[in-house]
């Protein structure tokens, strides 16, 4: 049985579509309910669903053999796992995003809210800029408008959560995507499975 | 008491005796036996070591961690963090082969919290001796450690000097190679690309790099198509050495259980040559981790060649625990009778040789499999 981490959500779906499409479908997963674990045992497969951010740890723990997660959260959390593949699904940059307007002053060290605080301290330190790291878990927009920091380091997807909220793009860091990813002990013992669906999504992307 | 026990050693024989252990305190016994029968000697290593040491090496051991403390002449001490390291250190230039093994506790600073943590370590090395014949010796016995810890394993080996003679080529040097690295590392040939665009890389030679990481399953596949990837006489040679390893494994008959991967290098400033993780299915880590390590032992103004391999027994502590249903198998409860009564009563019982445990009444938090009340031993005698 190989178990799959997915992300609940939009990106969660995304990838589901993909592996049905090369015949890892699971009937259960359509059911609507609150089940997180799906499994079809004529194929051999158990998807789990589990929150974006914990999937590298699913898989890195070998709780799952394999996964999806965002290039911004292996950025981020650094796992000891296998990077297969590039989805090419879920694409968004890592951003440095501002006011309207603003100017940085160097003089005095930087306020920078994110969700990412080791790729943000790792860019700002690339870059000799002095900063103060403010970690948030969400609504990281509010930020800079409430004056809690100057700018805020998180993805960016199409822009418009920071145009409505009069904000733009300082500078773009990094670009990210949806990567398969393996654990290292049991992609020895699934090599043959796990890279057969390397090779079938290949041909979907 | 003492003849009660004595009895219980004479009526078991002592692999029943062994098998009382549980599987985490039996698997360093066994493989103590194992190196000593191919006349591995144990080191004991000290609990301190100057400092300067580890500093000087620090990319060696992989984490920051260690954990220091200033001795009464004022001179930096470390706990040890590592055992490899000291025998490197210790071992006498000289001609002669140096055969050691060790289980040692070795102490490190987790990274994440900062805690303090002791972590049980066992290993051998094989210092000086003949090149070729001392990785087949040093392979063979990584297949028979594992082969002690669960019957499903697999040995991934790869080679240093392929991988640094191959980036060499492609003129990847000092610069961007530990990126490089790392990329092969996690088998990421999609960014493998991007850096080889990034750094304008010779297309074909990404490509090489590319399916030489690309590289696994079956050994002997895998080594032709290793040897068809080969592009200087390095290569070729490293191949070779590869290849030689494999037949000396097929002589011990364990040769299926190697597969050639290049994602398990190592640091290069140490490390040359063959290299080497074991793993199993019921951790989620490598368990064994070695290779040749001839340029740490050029730091430490050595002459001689050394191979080895430590084992994570830590990691193995959750595989091999027993399944623990019950905390006993009898559970003898004595009531208001008599401490000669309830004496009487264990020795008619342990001749069933089942563990039994004496309580005045039903604890609640010990489970057992049968509970005896003493009245039935009593009645029944």
């Amino acid at each position: 049985m190989l178990n799959i981490a997915l992300p609940k959500g939009r990106l969660g779906d995304k990838v589901y579509a993909l592996f049905s499409s090369i015949g890892f479908e699971c009937l259960s997963m359509n059911e609507d309910n609150r089940k997180l674990v799906f499994e079809s045992p004529e194929k051999n497969v158990r998807y789990l669903l589990v929150k974006p951010s914990d999937v590298a740890i699913y898989v890195e723990r070998g709780a799952a053999d394999i996964g999806v997660v965002g290039k911004d959260i292996l950025l981020e959390t650094q796992p000891d796992v296998y990077e297969l593949l590039d989805l090419k699904l879920g694409k968004c940059s890592l951003a440095v995003a501002a006011k309207n307007g603003w100017t940085d002053d160097i003089s005095i060290p930087l306020r920078v809210a994110t969700k990412y605080p080791n790729v943000a301290a790792n860019y700002f330190t690339s870059q000799n800029r002095q900063i103060e790291i403010i970690k948030l878990n969400g609504s990281i927009e509010l930020a800079p408008i409430l004056g809690l920091s100057d700018v805020i380091f998180d993805i960016v997807e199409t822009g418009t959560t920071l145009r409505e909220n009069n904000l733009s793009v300082y500078s773009t860091v990094v670009q990210s995507s949806a990567r398969l990813i393996a654990n290292k002990s049991r992609y020895q013992f699934k090599a043959d499975i796990i890279n057969e669906i390397c090779r079938q999504l290949k041909t979907k992307i | 008491m003492y003849n009660t026990i004595t009895a219980i050693i004479n009526v078991r024989e002592h692999k029943t005796m062994f098998n009382i252990l549980p599987l985490r305190e039996q698997l360093p016994l066994k493989l103590r036996a194992l190196y000593e029968l191919y006349g591995y000697k144990k080191y004991r290593m000290d609990k301190f070591e100057p400092y300067d040491m580890y500093r000087e090496n620090k990319s060696f051991l992989k984490y920051e961690g260690i954990i220091t403390f200033t001795n009464p002449n004022g001179r930096l001490m470390a706990l040890k963090p590592d055992v490899t390291m000291s025998i490197v250190k210790n071992a006498v230039n000289s001609a002669e082969s140096n055969k050691l093994y060790y289980n040692e506790n070795v102490f490190r600073m987790q990274s994440t919290n900062g805690e303090y943590s002791e972590i049980n370590q066992m290993g051998l090395e094989f210092i000086g001796g003949d090149y070729n014949y001392s990785q087949a010796e040093v392979v063979l016995l990584a297949l028979h450690s594992l082969e002690a810890i669960d019957s499903d394993y697999i040995l991934n080996v790869a080679h240093m000097g392929f991988i640094g003679s191959l980036l060499d080529y492609a003129g990847i040097t000092n610069g961007n190679r530990e990126e490089c690295l790392k990329l092969i590392k996690q088998k990421n040939t999609h960014e493998i690309t991007e850096f080889a665009n990034k750094n304008y890389i010779d297309s074909y030679k990404t490509e090489v790099i590319k399916a030489v990481v690309g590289i696994s399953g079956d050994f002997e596949t895998a080594l032709k198509r290793l040897s068809s990837l080969a592009l200087n006489a390095n290569m070729i040679s490293a191949a070779h050495e590869l290849s030689e390893l494999y037949k000396a494994m097929r002589a011990s008959k364990l040769e299926k259980k190697l597969q050639l991967d290049f994602s398990i290098i190592n640091d290069p400033d140490y490390y040359n040559g063959i290299v080497f993780q074991g793993y199993i299915p019921s951790t989620p880590r490598a368990v064994l981790s070695g290779g040749r390590y001839d340029n740490l032992l050029r730091r430490f103004g050595k002459q001689q060649n050394a191979i080895g391999f430590a084992l994570y027994l830590g990691e193995l502590d959750r595989a091999l625990r027993s399944p623990v249903d019950y905390d006993t198998d009898v559970l003898l409860i004595y009531g208001d009778a008599t401490p000669a009564q309830v004496i009487s009563a264990l020795e008619s019982i342990k001749t069933s040789c089942e563990c039994v445990r004496a309580e005045k009444e039903i604890p609640n938090s010990i489970k057992a499999k049968r509970i005896i009340n003493i009245k039935e031993v009593i009645g029944n005698a």
